[in-house]
């Protein structure tokens, strides 16, 4: 077994280390803490016989007191007047808009307890991840509760009264006013600042994102005229070509990415084709790690790729090339996307993160040529979701500094913290006459501002969010306001001297501008209704046009700045697809959310080759210290990423919190913000000179989830290639595992357990790999729906993290051909890339083959198996098999023998090793009244010494039951949704009844591609995955024999 | 030897608290009955005096055998149709009312309940119909009926009880010692007065036997008596610990009189209670819907042209917004799932078969045990009527083919632990 593993997880896992097999040795990393509890002087494990009188004498009494105690007393306190629409016990409904994306928050007895995603909304029902954890902010018990003037307590009527009182007096000076904000696409919240300009006429608004999207909107604006970013349409591109453009999991908007990427990547209804996806970047990030073919470039060489595309395509369409000076660059990979974009013209897309607008214009310049605009980029309908400019903040922290702003109010942004000069921003704060900020909680910027007015929860608020162009979801309440807080919408009203409340004012802006713009409706009440209901509502939408652009794409290029050389080190600060920018940061479900990639959780770290670790040095759970220009980072982790490009160093945004409460300040890590920098009118993620790297001395030791679960070179992922596909779809999927088939029981296999006999449903699950991102929102649902607990970092390295779905994340050396470029890195490269599959022992001699690696991401939950191995192992019945085919776990009943996690084959059982609620240990939202209000009450909260794991949503499943005969009908397909599902952007999880044979699941057990996890076991799992069909060129096929065979040839022995 | 002999005589206390404790226990099928006749028997029958609905029950037990007695209480219209002679004739005798069927009791309940009116004293004045009177003064009634049947078996009060009489035990050994010694004093000082040497009781007779005890079986004795009381009280300790509350009777901030409200007035449960038939709680109604009607009753009649204090109660309540503060009686643990519509709609139970017979309840208490027996109990025997519900139409069809009949809760999977545990 020892070279073979065709998948592995981590470089520990591959390279067998020492350490890495030991551990795994072990179901769980450490046995009981015996020796901790009993160190201490007074406990020893042979006590003696006054010992026991005393504990006996003890005992005795204290049941004796106990005794006289009654049952502790319990309150039921109904309702004085009971509200209409809530009933006790019944979950209610309200179509709400977490940062413009339609959802839905499920509330019981009046607070919000779940989030999904709304499916009337462009996001197709999915939420991400940070999108299900933002109701946990809601009961966030260090928010601010009431108003502060200069750090202490205060309230609202001296609060407005100083603001507007000062406010009156600088207008009246002619002193600035600015009212800083994040991207505002309310029209509501745009009305009330221009009242508020009205008022006092010195002011303005500026817009600040921490990370912005200035390159598009500029580039855009010097193209077509329109700084817009457009609305891109990935469901209708058969060929995308990504530049470090991170849309599955960062970029824009990565819900809607994920749903409609994930619509061209379906085989389950006899469609043939899927889309062919090209990624270029330097790290290897969540969308990179979905491609199916992937280039590692350096950063700075960003620039020439396009041009060279640009040229490529150029060719083809029999256009000019545009000189760049650059050289040809990208070899294969660059020809053969030029190669299919070209084919696909007008159905496929380009898309580049870069903040360079000369870059962004040469990629418009490559959609134009492939006639993109009005098929797939939509300049009509555009995104409304990022609308600043880096420039505008930059002019505004400079008049900061020199004193012509007398008075800013900010919401929503942190530039204390973002701002790559956040020193300057600190420092021109300071001079302004009157700072106040709208904060949530007192964060870095809050800190340095003397009033504070904060804002609601967006779960408290009304609003009317303009998402796209003419598309509108609205914000509306789902819970009293918990605290002295208000929405910063009324803030502004008030100052502007308009007491109005925020619904009354939306409302009345409806009626009086917006109604009259729409032709739908006639009665304003009615779509005001409908349109609260429905949480969206859509104006006509315009006829996307194609358009010409006004700029020079040769102009362009020659201002694109050169790639710095091969040797020199690069640096990129990038977005977490969990935390982003940080604002989340004091969010525990995200901190302790893996990332999709590195499977690390609550910590940053710095991201380099494997080329570049072994020039230093350095392995996992070494330090670096990572100079950027004049900032020097100290003692950074590092992570040996598989697919970062050579000299290249990433670190994520989002950590090194110095304020915004005790998780982000746990969560600690490094702070990029400040290694960012000002170029061509926008704030920059990458720098390309003065990048230093070196050893540090310290020892760190990652939270890391990769490794936690041994695969021990099993054959855990089925992949095939399309071409592959469509000559076989079973291809990738044959049965290989030699097993005895009992002739008398229709071709099963030979099987010790009884047949269960599983009347009225038996309920199965569908995984399609190739929809799954792995962006990991499901784990946050799962979380959200069944009271897992926050464990934190120690918890984690021990590995006793309390995730009930876990996404495992394989890598596979890349059996796609790479350029000839790379080719010539290392010797043997192809035969290396051949070998790619696993039967390579060479691979450690060739560090080059690590620049290459394909990722598989597959969802792992309890696989409710027919023939489950822990049922049969646990000593006292309390894991149990229903006549639904569910398997069932009874907390009261385990006594923690551990025996079931040991003998599960997919190490999905996860053990309570402490009480996580009402501990002090344990200090997250479960330890104080108002975290708890988040807990569903409908799913036990487990003690400590129990075991737990995934149970089909039980609670959802029950509910689908009862609803279904309180109707009196039959249960219908889709009543039935697991959390996970629900919340899954691109649809990869599919729930329900094997007994109806009309049902997606039943259709999708009957697809070729479903096979079970380890299907050798004969455990009949109730879980099926669809293999993964990758589209590229003609490999695989020959490979998957070859290793079929091989697998084989391993079982038998 | 003083020290063994002394330690001998208190393994005596012990034995004396034993059978002290033991008492009570003995008692309970009585005081059983007593509670649940009163509960169940009064509104139509009295045991001596003037007849109520239903014939004096004084004999009931040498007129009829036990069995018949069980048939005919559980469920008497069956036995009338079923054409019983003796049946049909007291249906007639008695103006042709049918008895309410107790099918919720238990026969050992039954039994109490018979063992309890055979040893019924022979009652004196109007004792009994007064219990009965439903329809005279409710709130006269609640304050000299309902005997406090907790009282004495409320774990405070036992405890009290038993360290009262071990101080009083002690006192009496202390006495006792105390004369002994002043006899012996005096005997030492007046040796020739005979009748001051004459030995003791406590010294010709009890020490020696003392002494004579094997000391081994002694101990043993010692422990097991030790071990009945003692565990007898974690029992029940336990048993309230883990939530068994059966018979539970808190006092409420106002004193509802559900006999009168779903008794008398037959107001259906689902009138206040109106959740139970489409939620997992049955929900305690709130303050508005009480106003529904003491917006204008107010019970003045019976208060010399006052509102009820408690009215007035509800009323004050309603008006300064705050709301009432009841004690919840009936507390699942937070493991265990119940669903009220569930069983109130699809399974279309009474709330009686849980809840006790509510309607003649003044003072609402916890029925059932709520313990996982009683439940698993009726979902072994509960029929699911999946002829009426097309949920159940694949099911239907399926058990049709194989010929069954009679589904059971517990044959539909309603004894895995994943329905009521998750």
């Amino acid at each position: 077994m020892e070279n073979k593993t065709k998948y592995w997880k981590g470089l520990e896992e591959l390279n067998r280390e020492p350490g890495f097999v030991q551990a795994n040795k072990n179901e769980f990393a450490e046995g009981l803490p015996l020796d901790e509890v009993f160190s201490e002087s007074t406990m020893s494990l042979s006590s003696n016989r006054r010992d026991f009188l005393k504990y006996f004498g003890f005992s005795v009494s204290a049941v004796a007191l106990a005794a006289c105690n009654t049952a502790p007393i319990k309150n039921v306190i109904p309702y004085v007047t009971k509200p209409e629409e809530v009933t006790p016990g019944i979950p209610n409904w309200y179509a709400t808009a977490y940062e413009g994306q339609p959802i839905l928050v499920k509330t019981r007895e009046g607070r919000p307890i779940k989030i999904e995603g709304n499916d009337k909304g462009f996001t197709g029902g999915g939420v991400d991840a940070a999108g299900h954890a933002s109701m946990l902010s809601l009961y966030d018990s260090e928010r601010l509760d009431a108003p502060m003037k200069d750090g202490k307590a205060s309230d609202w009527k001296t609060v407005d009264k100083d603001i507007t009182d000062k406010l009156t007096k600088i207008a009246a000076a002619g002193g600035a006013i600015r009212i800083v904000t994040g991207s505002v696409n309310s029209p509501s919240m745009l009305s009330a600042i221009a009242e508020f300009t009205a008022k006092y006429p010195t002011t303005q608004h500026v817009q600040y994102d921490a990370v912005s999207y200035s390159g598009i909107l500029n580039a855009n604006k010097m193209c077509f005229g329109k700084a817009v970013i457009p609305s891109y349409k990935f469901d209708k591109a058969k060929v995308i070509v990504s530049f470090e453009a991170d849309f599955l999991g960062t970029w824009i908007s990565p819900t809607e990415f994920t749903y409609q990427w994930s619509k061209n990547r379906r085989l389950l209804n006899g469609e043939k084709e899927i889309s062919r996806h090209y990624q270029f970047e330097a790290t290897l990030s969540l969308t990179g790690s979905n491609a199916d073919v992937r280039m590692p470039i350096k950063p700075s060489k960003q620039g020439e790729y396009v041009v060279a595309l640009y040229n490529a395509v150029a060719k083809l369409a029999g256009v000019d090339a545009i000189a760049s000076g650059a050289k040809e660059l990208g070899g294969n990979s660059i020809g053969n996307a030029a190669a299919d974009l070209w084919k696909n013209k007008g159905n496929c897309v380009v898309v580049c993160g870069s903040n360079d607008h000369y870059t962004q214009c040469v990629v418009n310049g490559i959609n134009l040529m492939l006639g993109n605009y009005g098929t797939t980029i939509d300049l009509d309908n555009y995104s409304k979701q990022y609308t600043a400019t880096d420039d505008t903040f930059e002019k505004f922290v400079d008049e900061l500094n020199n004193g012509t702003v007398k008075a800013v109010i900010m919401h929503g942004i942190n530039p204390a913290y973002t701002y790559y000069n956040a020193k300057k921003f600190e420092a021109g704060i300071k001079k302004a006459e009157l700072s106040v900020s709208a904060a949530y909680s007192i964060d870095e910027t809050a800190k340095l501002c003397q009033y504070l007015t904060p804002d609601n929860h967006y779960l408290e608020s009304w609003s009317d969010n303009e998402t796209k162009a003419g598309y509108f979801a609205f914000t509306q309440p789902t819970i009293q306001r918990v605290f002295d807080t208000r929405q910063v919408l009324e803030s502004v009203l008030v100052w502007a001297g308009n007491n109005t409340a925020a619904y009354d004012y939306i409302k009345n802006n409806w009626q009086t501008k917006m109604f009259g713009l729409q032709s739908k409706y006639t009665s304003f009440s009615q779509m005001w209704n409908e349109s609260i209901q429905n949480g969206v509502f859509e104006m006509a939408a315009l006829t996307a046009t194609a358009v010409t652009s006004a700029a020079n794409m040769g102009e362009m290029a020659s201002k694109i700045a050169k790639g710095a050389a091969d040797a020199e080190l690069e640096f990129v600060a990038y977005e977490s697809s969990a935390l982003r920018d940080g604002r989340d940061a004091n969010n525990p479900w995200l901190q302790e959310l893996p990332d999709p990639i590195s499977k690390v959780t609550w910590d940053n770290f710095a991201s380099l080759s494997k080329y570049n670790a072994d020039l230093i040095k350095v392995k996992e759970g070494d330090t670096v210290n990572v100079t950027v220009g004049s900032v020097k980072f100290e003692n950074v982790p590092v992570i040996i990423q598989p697919g970062q490009a050579r000299n290249t160093i990433a670190i994520a945004l989002g950590y090194g919190r110095k304020e915004g409460g005790k998780v982000a300040k746990e969560a600690a890590g490094v702070d990029v913000f400040p290694a960012r920098s000002y170029k061509n009118d926008a704030v920059t993620n990458v720098t390309s000179t003065g990048v230093k790297l070196e050893k540090a001395s310290n020892r760190y030791e990652l939270a890391r989830t990769q490794t936690h679960h041994s695969i021990e070179g099993r054959d855990l992922v089925k992949e095939t290639s399309l071409p592959a596909y469509q000559r076989d779809p079973r291809s990738g999927n044959h049965d290989h595992h030699g097993l005895i088939r009992d002739p008398k029981k229709n071709g099963q296999f030979y099987t010790l357990w009884e047949e269960h006999d599983n009347k009225g449903h038996k309920w199965g699950m569908a995984i399609d790999l190739n929809a799954c991102t792995g962006c990991g929102s499901c784990i946050v649902s799962c979380n959200a729906e069944n009271n897992v607990p926050v464990v934190g970092r120690d918890e984690v390295r021990r590995r006793r993290e309390m995730h009930w779905i876990r996404i495992d994340r394989y890598y596979r050396f890349s059996p796609t051909t790479p350029n000839p470029e790379d080719k010539q890195l290392g010797a043997g490269f192809t035969k290396a890339g051949d070998l790619g599959i696993g039967e390579t022992d060479g691979y450690l001699d060739h560090p080059e083959m690590y620049d290459h690696v394909s990722v598989s991401h597959v969802p792992m939950m309890c696989q409710h198996c027919g023939h489950a191995p822990c049922e049969t192992v646990c000593p006292v019945l309390a894991t149990t098999h229903s006549n639904e085919g569910l398997n069932q776990m009874t907390y009261n009943r385990c006594i923690g023998t551990k025996y079931c996690a040991n003998n599960c084959p997919y190490k999905v059982r996860r053990f309570n090793w402490f009480r996580y609620n009402d501990n002090n240990k344990f200090d997250y939202y479960m330890n104080n009244d108002l975290g708890k209000m988040v807990i569903n009450p409908d799913v036990t909260v487990r003690t400590r010494g129990v075991m737990e794991k995934c149970s089909f949503c039980i609670q959802r499943i029950q509910y689908g039951k009862l609803q279904a005969k309180l109707q009196n009908r039959k249960l219908k397909d889709g009543d039935v949704k697991m959390a996970c599902q629900q919340s899954c952007a691109s649809g990869a999880i599919v729930f329900g009844d094997l007994k109806d044979p009309e049902s997606e699941i039943s259709r999708l057990y009957r697809n070729e591609r479903a096979y079970h996890m380890l299907d050798e076991l004969n455990v009949q799992p109730a879980v099926v995955y669809m293999t993964q069909v990758r589209n590229t060129q003609e490999i695989g096929a020959a490979h998957t024999t070859k290793t079929e065979k091989k697998a084989e040839h391993e079982h038998a022995h | 030897m003083v020290h063994t002999s002394t330690l001998k005589r208190l393994l005596i206390l012990p034995l004396a608290l034993g059978i002290f404790a033991t008492t009570p226990i003995l008692a309970q099928d009585v005081a059983e009955g007593e509670k649940l006749f009163n509960e169940n028997c009064t509104s139509c029958h009295v045991i001596d005096g003037a007849k109520s609905v239903g014939p004096n029950l004084r004999d009931v037990t040498k007129r009829r055998k036990e069995d018949w007695l069980l048939k005919w209480i559980k469920n008497s219209p069956a036995m009338i149709a079923s054409g019983d002679p003796v049946a049909v004739k007291l249906y007639e005798e008695n103006n042709k009312a049918n008895m309410t069927e107790f099918g919720f009791l238990s026969d050992n309940q039954i039994k109490s309940i018979l063992k309890y009116v055979e040893s019924a004293p022979v009652a004196t004045a109007a004792a009994a119909p007064a219990e009965g009177g439903t329809s005279t003064s409710t709130e006269a009634a609640s304050s000299t009926s309902a005997p406090k049947s907790d009282g004495f078996y409320s774990s405070t009060t036992l405890i009290i009880l038993l360290v009262l009489a071990l101080v009083l035990l002690i006192m009496g050994v202390l006495l006792s010692r105390v004369q002994v010694m002043m006899k012996k004093m005096l005997a030492a000082k007046f040796p020739e007065e005979e009748e001051l040497n004459q030995p003791s009781w406590y010294d010709s007779k009890f020490t020696p036997w003392v002494k004579n005890l094997n000391p081994t079986i002694a101990v043993l004795v010692l422990v097991l008596i030790v071990g009945v009381v003692g565990g007898g009280a974690y029992f029940k300790y336990a048993n309230e610990e883990i939530g068994v509350q059966q018979g539970y009777t808190p006092a409420q901030p106002i004193p509802f009189d559900h006999s009168l409200h779903a008794g008398e007035y037959k107001m259906d449960c689902q009138f206040c209670h109106s959740t139970a038939s489409i939620s997992k709680q049955a929900s305690v109604p709130s303050l508005n819907t009480c106003m529904n009607c003491h917006k204008s009753v107010d019970a003045s009649a019976k208060y010399n042209g006052e509102v009820s204090p408690h009215i007035q109660t509800i009323r004050d309540a309603y008006k300064n917004n705050t709301p009432i503060k009841w004690v919840r009686i009936h507390n699942l643990p937070d493991h265990a799932y119940f669903n009220h519509a569930q069983h109130v709609s699809v399974g279309k139970l009474e709330c009686q078969t849980c809840h006790g017979p509510i309607e003649t309840m003044k003072k609402v208490e916890q029925f059932a045990s709520l313990q996982m027996g009683w439940c698993v109990n009726c979902h072994r025997e509960a029929k699911v009527d999946v002829e009426n519900n097309d949920y159940y139409e694949q099911l239907h069809k399926d058990l049709k083919g194989m010929g069954r009949k009679g589904l059971t809760v517990a044959m539909n999977g309603g004894l895995e632990c994943g329905k009521c545990h998750y």
